[in-house]
């Protein structure tokens, strides 16, 4: 039996999201309390106790959504969790570009790619401003492939 | 489309079980009740009345430690004992007994999310805005001992030169297994 496969937008994009998500989750997980003390430096108005919630949930949000978006499980709930969180990504990276502070976004691991953090394409890399441009693109990639309605996969 | 909802809070439900027992479990994990003494360094109702009543005591972490020590934290071994690096089963009895001072060298930020019980926050990164607090409380002969993350930071190594070089302490070492030590350490004590 042959099975026929064709490596579509839709599929390149999906695993793109999937992958992204994957990344940013392993890298959390590796210390948590340096994910929690980067949600801190962003200043937002919120309580203690539901950023440190989010320190313990959102990375096991990006692992479960990444590995859905990977296999073709559950695609729909998994890309709306996406926009979701790129979109609170952006808005978070975007409100720390505008006001100036002087953070390292905690988004993803670097070191996974051999790049230093406190290197100068780390640093850029890293930054508040580049990490909005990255959220925010990759949150209107989740948004579209959500819209098209597709099913994203082989079948 | 329809069931979409109802998959999304399944997916967050798993993501909440699942990240509660990973942090329960990882040494990183971030803490919900910070700064809570282990049942070992809780003091007995009429000494914490005590340290509450006396103003010299006030925003003092080690108090807790202080007052309790005895048989049950393990024989008396001193600070003359110290050696240049300990692990967390000799610093344990030393500060519950106050011998000594433990000193938490990580930013604010990584205190906040977790430390060890009865240790006072001195950030290598504003080590010279604090130092002089710092003093005023800690007299340069008081036993100190740093530490920070996991054996993977240098914080706890630099802290102590620095505190014995440029500010006069004379007797500083350093607990190179740092927080996660601690965590694993105790972890290991609730298990049993």
């Amino acid at each position: 039996m042959k099975v026929a496969f064709t490596l579509t937008w839709a599929i390149a994009l999906r695993w793109l999201l999937g992958l992204v998500l994957l990344w940013a989750a392993l890298g959390k997980l590796a210390n948590v309390q340096e994910f929690y003390a980067a949600l801190l430096a962003y200043q937002l108005p919120l309580p203690s106790p539901l950023l440190k919630t989010t320190a313990v949930v959102l990375p096991w949000l990006e692992l479960l959504c990444g590995l859905m978006l990977l296999a073709n499980v559950r695609t729909t709930a998994a890309l709306a969790w996406a926009v979701l969180l790129f979109a609170v990504f952006a808005a978070s990276t975007g409100q720390a570009w505008l006001r100036g502070l002087p953070i390292a976004c905690g988004c993803l691991d670097l070191r996974l790619l051999g790049i230093a953090r406190d290197g100068a394409l780390g640093v850029w890399l890293e930054s508040a401003k580049f990490a909005f441009v990255r959220a925010a693109l990759l949150a209107i990639f989740a948004v579209f492939l959500l819209r098209s309605g597709t099913k994203h996969s082989a079948d | 489309m329809m069931r979409t909802p109802g998959e999304m809070v399944v997916i967050f439900l798993a993501a909440a079980c699942l990240g509660t027992a990973y942090n329960a479990m990882s040494p990183l994990g971030v803490r919900f009740s910070t700064g809570t003494a282990p049942a070992a360094f809780a003091p007995a109702p009429a000494q914490a009345a005590e340290v509450e009543r006396d103003p010299a005591l006030q925003n003092e972490t080690l108090t807790a430690a202080i007052l309790t020590g005895g048989p049950a934290m393990g024989p008396a071994s001193g600070a003359q004992k110290l050696t240049v690096s300990m692990a967390w089963a000799e610093v344990k009895p030393l500060l519950a007994r106050g011998e000594i001072v433990l000193v938490d060298g990580r930013d604010d930020a990584a205190f906040e999310a977790g430390h060890i019980p009865g240790a006072v926050s001195l950030p290598l990164r504003s080590l010279s805005e604090k130092a002089a607090e710092f003093s005023t409380k800690y007299a340069q002969a008081k036993p100190l001992v740093t530490y920070c993350g996991s054996v993977g930071c240098p914080i706890a190594h630099v802290l102590a030169e620095q505190l014995r070089n440029d500010y006069g302490y004379t007797d500083v070492r350093e607990m190179p297994g740092g927080y996660v030590e601690w965590r694993t350490a105790e972890a290991k004590e609730e298990r049993r």
